[in-house]
């Protein structure tokens, strides 16, 4: 990231490209606010704050995108996208999945997207990571703390204090122990190849 | 003496079962998160703010404070033990720390810093308790004109202490500005940048701004800089100091304790801020500034004491005068809205409780995390051999759930990961989005005092510096605008920029 590029049209990318980002974001906030009252009786009126902060914005991004020109500085580094799209992705994945299936049938496929943001992937490993994280998390929120997170699809309605609902806390608790057993070898596992 | 009266009145509060339990949780998880490194106390915070939904605010601001004391704590042990800052508050203490470690002296440096952490907490700690009053006082005399020249010269003070250009700080706090105006006019109920989108009417929830920009962009930045833990391996052993270490160290964590406080309380400033400008000052004024870099007992002392120090005074200006001072304390104002308290000068008077409750549990806290932490400090190197590819997908699966919890809307989910590639964005250009987020909870009480004071004076934009009717407003735009102007000039600038560089 930090490589200089020597003389040539584009000086500092990254003010550039920084620069003209805020800028659009600056004109698009001017273009949402362009049907309210800009002023009103003392001033002061719905629109007049926002247009005041998308003005200063559009103006410092000008002159940061202009002065980019004007001055050495950093390329923009290498974008990460292989992490963009499947962080970003597992979000929004359990986004559209948690009303549909559940906390409990999307946590696992959730887990092991994000996972593969990693190069160090290992499949096998992300299951049972994702099976022990969402039977921790599917105990602990919706069943123990109680919030409104819907653990299974709505066609298998096993709320939670129903008489199902216990049996499947049982196998859930069940999941968690087996799962804390093998993080806990995982990690005493690492600690001994490291140590020795 | 009134003040130990109400301390008494704080601790009888801070000392039932549950509130213990709570502090005790609270600091014990900002240990671990500390300890961690990729996971800070913002998305912490904000990832918990759903869980205490149920807790009473008092003991739910409990924990959540100890959640930020309890870092800095935890991000010293992973600092000596790995070379590697556990919170970024702690990049400093790395430096001398972990050639102590090195040295053999790892338990010196784990003491020392827990030591000068418990003593700057609890100087902190009476700071927080002998300001409160006068400064509460002071801030019921202001009016809206006051207020909005007061926050007005908190996000100059963030232009003036955010690391890197001063323009593009500037920027990033029109920014947050402009997110902050988006949802519902207060006064005339008007839609604005909504999309016509009803879940943007209420304005874009905090919690989904600060995760995605602070949590998801930090795991993407964290994905592309992994570098190889060297952790020391050796038992830790020798935990009690030597007298001489002691005398060595004394100096600076009184001296660390000092500027930490300080630079808690100004806006901006914080506890990275802090440890930074510490660690700067005890190599400066050293006889023997060689030593520095080569496992100097005083670079830990000094930094190590300053971040915990700051950490605690920046509730200063958020108790008493409703500004947050940093985005750490941003979060709380988060959490404290959604326990319907409004951060300010009547939560002194209105909820007593609370305010010294809070304030008594910060000191049992930084006791609880001096005797705990130390002998857990095996505990913790054993969580730091959990590799990151396991760490960050829990990360963002709790963040999914603590997000969705909020209104139950899976729009705030997908609305996070929109900022967490905002944030990387941002990040990749150059820009640091922490000013961002500070204007973005000003904003809004921002515009609120803006329109009263223009109401009161029926529209003239010269009320904030008529000194005849608004003498305190008037002082604090000149101050802001002499700092504005120092910060631009090229002399300030240099030293400012050497503050924040490494060695």
């Amino acid at each position: 990231m930090d490589t200089k590029r020597p003389g040539g049209a584009a000086r500092s990318p990254q003010d550039i490209f920084g620069g003209l980002f805020l800028v659009a974001i600056a004109v698009l906030a001017l273009y949402l606010v362009n049907h309210l009252p800009a002023s009103g009786r003392v001033g002061f009126a719905s629109g007049t704050a926002p247009r005041l902060f998308a003005y200063g914005l559009l103006a410092l991004g000008a002159w940061i995108a202009i002065a980019g020109f004007f001055k050495e500085g950093v390329s923009i580094g290498a974008f990460n996208w292989r992490g963009l799209f499947t962080i970003l992705g597992s979000v929004v994945l359990f986004a559209v999945g948690i009303r549909y299936v559940g906390l409990a049938l999307i946590g696992v496929p959730m887990v092991m997207l994000a996972s593969l943001a990693d190069h160090e992937f290992k499949a096998e490993e992300a299951l049972y990571f994702g099976v022990g994280m969402t039977a921790f998390c599917g105990l602990l929120f919706p069943t123990i703390l109680g919030q409104p997170i819907p653990l299974w699809p709505p066609f298998l309605d096993m709320t939670p204090g129903k008489s199902t609902g216990l049996i499947v806390r049982f196998a859930a608790g069940a999941v968690v122990l087996a799962a804390a057993v093998y993080v806990a070898r995982q990690a005493l596992g690492n600690s001994k190849r490291k140590g020795s | 003496m009134e003040l130990i009266a109400n301390l008494g009145h704080g601790f009888a509060i801070a000392v039932t079962p549950t509130n213990i339990l709570l502090c005790l949780i609270g600091a014990l998880v900002g240990t671990l998160i500390g300890v961690l490194p990729g996971i800070g106390p913002i998305a912490t915070i904000a990832m918990l703010l759903p869980i205490t939904y149920k807790l009473d605010p008092t003991g739910a601001l409990i924990m959540l404070a100890g959640i930020y004391y309890g870092a800095q704590y935890g991000g010293s042990t992973t600092a000596i033990l790995v070379n590697l800052p556990g919170e970024s508050s702690s990049v400093v203490t790395a430096i001398d720390g972990h050639q102590m470690a090195k040295k053999g002296k790892a338990g010196t440096a784990l003491a020392i810093a827990a030591i000068g952490s418990f003593i700057a907490g609890t100087f902190g700690t009476i700071l927080v308790a002998a300001l409160g009053k006068p400064l509460t006082q002071v801030a019921q005399a202001f009016g809206p004109a006051d207020y909005f020249s007061l926050m007005v010269l908190g996000l100059v003070c963030a232009i003036v202490l955010a690391s890197g250009s001063v323009l593009k700080a500037i920027a990033m706090i029109f920014l947050g500005l402009l997110l902050s105006t988006v949802g519902t006019d207060l006064e005339t109920g008007e839609q604005r940048m909504t999309f016509g989108y009803l879940p943007l009417a209420d304005g874009i929830e905090f919690v989904t701004l600060a995760m995605g920009m602070f949590g998801f962009a930090e795991i993407l930045r964290n994905l592309e800089a992994q570098s190889s833990r060297d952790i020391v391996s050796q038992k830790v052993t020798n935990l009690m100091p030597t007298r001489d270490d002691l005398k060595e160290a004394a100096p600076a964590v009184a001296r660390g304790t000092l500027l930490g406080s300080i630079l808690g309380i100004l806006p901006g400033g914080g506890a990275v801020l802090a440890a930074f400008g510490a660690y700067t000052l005890e190599k400066k004024i050293s006889k023997k500034p060689q030593e520095f870099g080569k496992g100097a007992i005083r670079g830990v002392a000094g930094p190590e004491s300053a971040n915990n120090a700051a950490a605690q005074t920046s509730f200063i200006p958020l108790l008493t005068l409703g500004i947050p001072p940093n985005a750490v304390m941003a979060v709380m104002v988060g959490a404290m809205t959604i326990h319907g308290i409004v951060p300010g000068p009547q939560i002194m008077t209105k909820q007593p409780d609370l305010f010294w409750g809070l304030i008594a549990s910060m000191w049992i806290g930084n006791l609880m995390l001096v005797i705990i932490n130390l002998p857990l400090v095996g505990l913790w190197v054993r969580l730091l051999r959990v590799p990151y590819r396991m760490l960050f997908p829990a990360i963002l699966f709790f963040c999914a759930i603590g997000v969705y919890s909020i209104n139950n809307q899976p729009f705030d989910v997908v609305l996070t990961a929109f900022f967490g590639l905002t944030g990387y964005l941002l990040i990749k250009l150059g820009f640091e989005p922490a000013p961002m987020l500070v204007a973005f909870v000003l904003g809004k009480i921002m515009e609120e005092k803006l329109r009263q004071a223009m109401l009161l004076s029926r529209g003239d934009p010269f009320t904030f510096v008529n000194f005849d009717r608004h003498p305190i407003s008037t002082v604090l735009i000149i101050v802001s605008a002499v700092l504005l102007i120092l910060a631009i000039t090229p002399a300030l600038r240099k030293k400012r920029n050497e503050v924040f560089v490494e060695d």
